[in-house]
């Protein structure tokens, strides 16, 4: 314990709704979804938020259960809901985003390409300015695999956005 | 350090964040003397400033931040408090002299500090009221009576005193050079609240006053000073004076409710 308190929860509230919405999206892609998730997280805080004893964990763990929280529904959805394929394409495309300006739709496009693995960390690297720690300790595995993970995802986010040259045909 | 490293670490670099990883900074001072990893540097920063700024503009649903707090305040504790068996039997004792409540009887608010606070931004008035006037002006036919259109202050004034609503006791400046007025009454937890529509006169902006009795608002306190919440089209500023609560919603960003309330 460091001596510090938690903020007040309508502070924390503001400080991170935003970020949250943000990362929760890039993971349902759904806004609806996303507005849940993020409200869950709170709901999650105001129970349990008090037991968190250091407060410069409390980003990391706001994050952390709104990953949990999104595995969490997911699976359950799996579970007891046929997936129908049609629905996850529509969804995928991006056809239910409200306010998604044009190039994060591509962006959010081609995040959705990458196997999870690599989109989680991305998505922490780019949206919350997370330190690679953070990010491990959020996802909980090593540093050096959160590195390995945000270099080969970004490289693969690079291959899918940048358009391959244009195929001269031979004369 | 191979180059391949090199690039590994110069490829997720992001500045003023990640100065201080030591691999970062050992790489970074290679490329300090190398134009190809400088160049090299430089594209990844600038493909690293696109994916941010791309994810950054998800915009964020205007009415979130209040749908959370709401949501957290209606929230039951559901903290279940497990006595020893010691306990128990004392509490059995106590119980017959009728203390139990006040022995083992913590509140919610008690066994967590933090659902006292959500219990208090739950019931911020501001949100409460804020929340309620969004969601009416969103379904205007929620209107407990007719629109009554009005050509001055005095004109409104009389019409809600004849229709026993709360009124502006005094002429509200914001109000005073308006133009278009229209009122009407809505009903809050079984309480009326006046609206007042106007048109800020210089801009035109469209604005909408909510006038409410103080005494339905027991966390705020007589004379508040005004408290300005924006968001991404509107604004909004809630100010009590005597026994009223007032809370002006402007369909405008913040710079122009600073105009419509000086």
């Amino acid at each position: 314990m460091n001596g510090e308190s938690l903020p007040p929860f309508e502070q924390v509230v503001s400080d991170y709704y935003e970020g949250l919405y943000r990362f929760a999206y890039s993971l349902a892609r759904n806004p609806d979804e996303a507005s849940d998730l993020t409200q869950d997280v709170f709901v999650i805080f105001a129970k349990k938020g008090s037991s968190l004893r250091d407060p410069s964990k409390l980003k990391s763990w706001l994050f952390t259960s709104l990953y949990r929280e999104f595995l969490r529904k997911r699976k359950r959805a799996q579970k007891f809901t046929p997936v129908d394929k049609e629905i996850l394409e529509n969804h995928s495309s991006g056809n239910s985003g409200i306010g998604t300006q044009t190039d994060a739709k591509i962006v959010l496009d081609a995040l959705e390409q990458l196997e999870e693995i690599f989109r989680v960390p991305l998505s922490l690297f780019y949206l919350e300015d997370f330190s690679y720690q953070e990010i491990a300790s959020t996802l909980d595995v090593p540093i050096g695999t959160v590195m390995s993970r945000l270099s080969r995802g970004k490289q693969q986010l690079k291959s899918i956005l940048t358009p391959t040259t244009a195929h001269t045909p031979q004369t | 350090m191979k180059t391949k490293h090199i690039k590994q670490h110069l490829e997720l670099y992001r500045q003023g964040i990640d100065e201080n990883e030591p691999c970062v900074q050992k790489a970074l001072g290679q490329a300090a003397n190398d134009s190809q990893l400088q160049s090299f540097l430089h594209d990844e920063a600038s493909f690293n400033l696109r994916i941010q700024k791309s994810l950054q503009s998800i915009s964020i649903p205007e009415n979130l931040k209040q749908d959370i707090l709401t949501r957290c305040a209606e929230q039951p504790d559901e903290k279940i408090i497990i006595f020893p068996w010691w306990a128990k039997v004392a509490a059995m004792v106590v119980l017959s002299g009728g203390l139990l409540v006040s022995f083992f009887g913590p509140t919610p608010q008690d066994s967590n500090p933090l659902a006292a606070q959500v219990a208090a931004a739950g019931i911020d008035s501001f949100v409460e009221l804020e929340s309620f006037a969004k969601q009416f002006l969103k379904s205007p036919s929620l209107a407990s009576n007719k629109y009554h259109h009005a050509s001055s202050v005095d004109e409104i004034r009389n019409y809600l005193l004849s229709h026993n609503l709360p009124e502006p006791h005094l002429l509200v400046k914001p109000v005073e050079g308006a133009e278009r007025f229209d009122c009407t009454s809505l009903d809050y937890k079984g309480n009326k609240v006046s609206l007042v529509n106007f048109a800020e006169k210089q801009s035109g902006i469209r604005c909408h006053l909510f006038i409410a009795a103080l005494k339905e608002f027991p966390t705020l306190n007589q004379n508040k000073g005004v408290e300005v919440r924006e968001y991404t089209d509107s604004s909004a500023a809630l100010w009590t004076c005597g026994e009223r609560v007032y809370l002006m919603i402007v369909e405008a960003p913040r710079e122009q409710l600073d105009i419509v309330m000086r």
